[in-house]
């Protein structure tokens, strides 16, 4: 598939991925309530506030967290996560989760771009293990849900918008959330996906499983010119021939778009054993001419 | 050893330890669903969730 058709199909599926888990319209109109049916009880893998007025399904993060508080082991949700995550891995975070798909947007503003440190990459590890799992636990307080830009934007403006009751009880947690998201929504016009590479603690679970997903990447070396066209195209600035199935990697399938057709999605039980470490694939080239 | 046979042999063990993984989420998905109610403590979640509108 071309870049533009990969390009448009998965913008038309984001866009889908933003609408179907917040489409409880009625819960903007007359007065303003939360949809507390079945379909809450599930919490895909994506970034999308369950305190927002129209969402249907419940956040992951947020649940897991209230799990912590109860002093439960959240078995359901992590079984869930690591289930979607041994399958396509973080294929959700490129093709639905409508936090991701905010920052591409932003991200396709025209100004000078920058790189993201390295280092900062383990920041979502950090944010899962102390403010998801940790702190909630010896807090009983849902810590990751204070800080959340996503929920701020779709539950905290809309919620005071629509009640305004709450306005009144607005405090300095409301006006802190406010400024993470202007700052968040600032850095993702200038770096690609930041929150995604060194906040977000869905990505940090799904992501530990991208190398042994059923869903992969894999790269033919004898095709690959190492041009760096998916390096350039990648929404999280991926060297995709060093390492295809990286775990900040989020399966957006842009760079199976390569000129040279190097790159490709593959299963796990793909016949041929797939090559995907760049040092062997150099090393198969040394051996194979000798 | 042969690359091939390296490359073989990580072959299989990322498909032993997919299954494992495979496996091993669905029983804990399904331990979950029958030891905890899972319904309940979600929504309980849902109308508590003062953080995420900022009030708290």
């Amino acid at each position: 598939m071309s870049f533009r058709a990969t390009f448009r199909l998965r913008t038309i599926v984001q866009i889908l991925g933003f609408i179907i888990p917040n489409s409880y319209i009625s819960g903007w109109l007359t007065k303003p309530h939360l949809y507390t049916g079945s379909a809450k009880a599930f919490a895909p893998p994506i970034l999308n506030c369950y305190a927002c007025p129209s969402a249907f399904t419940s956040c992951p993060i947020g649940s897991i967290q209230h799990f912590m508080v109860i002093k439960a082991i959240p078995y359901y949700l992590l079984g869930v996560m690591i289930f979607i995550a041994a399958s396509i891995g973080r294929f959700t975070c490129g093709w639905i989760c409508p936090f991701g798909f905010l920052q591409d947007l932003l991200y396709r503003v025209r100004t000078p771009k920058l790189h993201l440190p390295k280092f900062l990459h383990y920041g979502r590890y950090l944010f899962l293990v102390m403010t998801v799992f940790l702190l909630p636990f010896l807090l009983s307080n849902t810590v990751f849900c204070k800080i959340c830009p996503q929920g701020t934007l779709s539950a905290g403006i809309t919620q005071v918008l629509l009640n305004p009751e709450l306005r009144e009880l607005i405090g300095t947690l409301f006006w802190r959330k406010i400024i993470i998201l202007v700052i968040v929504i600032t850095l993702a016009i200038f770096i690609k996906r930041i929150f995604c590479r060194s906040v977000c603690p869905i990505g940090a679970l799904l992501g530990l499983f991208n190398r042994v997903s059923l869903l992969r990447l894999a790269v033919d070396y004898e095709k690959c010119t190492k041009c760096g066209f998916c390096k350039k195209i990648c929404p999280v600035d991926i060297n995709v021939y060093e390492n295809p199935n990286s775990a900040d990697c989020v399966r957006c399938g842009l760079c199976t778009s390569c000129p040279m057709g190097a790159v490709k999605f593959t299963t796990i039980f793909a016949n041929e054993p797939i090559v995907e470490n760049a040092d062997i694939a150099i090393h198969y080239n040394q051996t194979s001419k000798e | 050893m042969t690359l091939e046979k390296k490359k073989k042999l990580s072959w299989a063990k990322k498909n032993i330890l997919w299954s494992i993984i495979t496996v091993g989420s669905v029983a804990i998905t399904l331990f979950g669903i029958f030891s905890q109610d899972v319904r309940e403590v979600i929504l309980n979640g849902v109308i508590l969730c003062l953080s995420c509108i900022g009030i708290g």
